[in-house]
């Protein structure tokens, strides 16, 4: 896909959410509970403003907070899940051993495992381990809660595994044999051969597991223990009624996840170039 | 004339697979030749006579059952620098232009990338492809132009043994013709030994100093080509040859 069609893709796209803004701008005329647009679009055009009447940071504060702990469950998903996925996809006793408790795993929520992170980490974060009492000086290391890393890598983990272990099973065994007999070492193959075969299987799992990712944390930082966050801010806002955080809370997380994902597809186009037009 | 030195031997060389459906399989067996230096040697025979398997020993992309593959009396047990292997697809790799793939040999055994494109470039303009396809990727080529940049990529490497699987299998007649006479001007310049993997008779007397026919996974007939180069596929005497082949070819495997 090149840029040009990527813009189209996105104009096009476009359609549907102005429906949805036009149908919501009707919902919301006698509504107590649908706020009106306006009253949204104050909150996201003002990211900075402390919320009045709410127990939450600024819009902007909350979505960087989210936005960090996506990055960090979301990478550690990959620097574990790559590797894991290449070692499965390419040798037949790693993939006998794991393959049936990936799958079992695959299909349990990320959001069933928040009792048991926060179970196992409590309310620990890089700032309860690094100065202990004074945890609570040190903003966003205390928010890096390790229980909501945790479960966001629990949700975009297996999607990456899978997808990886496909994209090196996929590996045309005549392509690895072609750099073998020019004298290629096991790292040579894999970063020459294997690693570029799988790219687009791979992109693949990166943007489900992203997705999983930005939906995930929402959940996450609704749980307990939790002080900032779209997450935390959308539960906050139910509770005390502030329906236009809610709703300006959502829009972010759809923005954000859009962003997120148009980032992998930008970084598929060069790695996929290839692919559609093998023969 | 001195004798030229052996370069590959085959000794008492066995290969045994195992299938589901027909259990234990020979593709090769007790097979026993010796190639000199810059000879060049066809392996013809009919598909699934071993031929491939062969190669691929030689190349150490294969382990023999029984016996030994030997290059310059060292026994082959992993892929060799001075060795390069042509299969019938190419293999080139789709997500490198045509000059990174026929750098790749060079990039793989650490040279600068300055210096292997630029003899990747020179590689390139000695299979007769124009300057321009360097940049140009390889589904952009037609079969034939693919096939060039697969003998770009193995000459690029400089290699002493040549071992080409059907290269040209699935050309037409006419960009086959004209890639062997290409092949043969190139290898009366670098006089590499080469084994050549074949099942056509003509191009095995255009190309070979000798034909090893071979059936059943064993050498039937070995055959000496005398014809002076460059072979004119129309003379009487490579019309005889042709049919000499062909004798030997319906002949049992232990004749």
């Amino acid at each position: 896909m090149t840029l040009r069609r990527f813009g189209f893709t996105l104009t096009r796209g476009a359609w549907l959410p102005l429906a949805v803004l036009a149908l919501w701008h009707f919902a919301s005329a006698d509504s107590v509970i649908v706020p009106p647009i306006g009253a949204v679009l104050d909150v996201l055009i003002h990211p900075f403003r402390d919320p009045p009447t709410l127990d939450s940071m600024p819009l902007a504060r909350s979505a960087g907070i989210s936005v960090v702990r996506v990055f960090f469950g979301f990478g550690l998903a990959i620097v574990t899940g790559v590797p894991l996925g290449l070692w499965i996809g390419r040798i037949q006793w790693a993939s006998d051993v794991f393959s049936p408790s990936l799958g079992a795993a695959m299909v349990i929520s990320p959001v069933a495992w928040i009792p048991v992170t926060i179970l196992v980490f409590g309310l620990a974060s890089p700032a309860t381990v690094l100065y202990a009492d004074e945890a609570w000086r040190h903003g966003l290391l205390d928010q890096l809660r390790f229980a909501i890393i945790a479960v966001i890598w629990m949700g975009a983990f297996f999607p990456i595994v899978l997808n990886t272990a496909a994209g090196a099973r996929g590996v045309r065994e005549a392509h690895i044999e072609a750099v073998r007999v020019l004298g290629a070492n096991p790292w040579q193959v894999l970063f020459k051969v294997i690693l570029p075969s799988a790219a687009p299987t791979i992109l693949t799992g990166l943007r489900v597991a992203g997705g999983i990712a930005w939906r995930v944390i929402v959940a996450a930082e609704i749980f307990p223990g939790t002080r900032g966050g779209l997450g935390y801010m959308i539960a906050t806002a139910h509770t005390q009624a502030s329906y236009e955080y809610a709703f300006a809370g959502i829009v972010v997380i759809g923005m954000i996840g859009l962003a997120l994902d148009g980032c992998l597809r930008l970084l598929a186009l060069p790695v996929c170039r290839w692919q559609p037009r093998e023969r | 004339m001195t004798a030229l030195r052996e370069m590959i031997r085959f000794q008492s060389v066995s290969r045994r697979f195992w299938t589901e459906a027909r259990g234990e399989v020979w593709a090769v067996r007790d097979f026993n030749i010796r190639c000199a230096e810059e000879e060049w040697s066809c392996l013809l025979g009919p598909s699934g006579c071993g031929k491939t398997t062969l190669l691929r020993l030689a190349a150490g992309l294969d382990q023999p059952t029984e016996g030994h593959v030997l290059v310059e009396d060292v026994q082959v047990t992993r892929p060799r620098m001075d060795v390069a292997f042509l299969s019938q697809e190419g293999d080139l790799l789709p997500w490198r232009n045509v000059r990174d793939n026929v750098g790749l040999g060079l990039e793989i055994r650490g040279f600068p990338q300055a210096e292997c494109r630029q003899r990747a470039r020179e590689a390139i303009r000695r299979v007769r492809l124009p300057e321009e396809t360097a940049r140009s990727r390889v589904d952009e080529l037609s079969g034939g132009m693919r096939q060039r940049v697969a003998v770009a990529r193995a000459l690029c490497v400089n290699p002493r043994v040549l071992l080409m699987d059907e290269p040209f299998a699935r050309l037409d007649e006419l960009t086959r013709h004209q890639l062997q006479e290409e092949l043969m001007d190139l290898w009366l310049t670098d006089r590499q030994t080469v084994l050549f993997v074949t099942h056509s008779i003509e191009e095995a007397v255009f190309l070979a100093d000798r034909i090893i026919v071979m059936n059943a996974g064993m050498a039937a007939v070995d055959l000496r080509v005398t014809l002076p180069r460059p072979r004119d596929r129309f003379s009487s005497d490579f019309v005889r040859m042709m049919r000499q082949v062909r004798e030997a070819l319906s002949q049992p495997a232990n004749a």
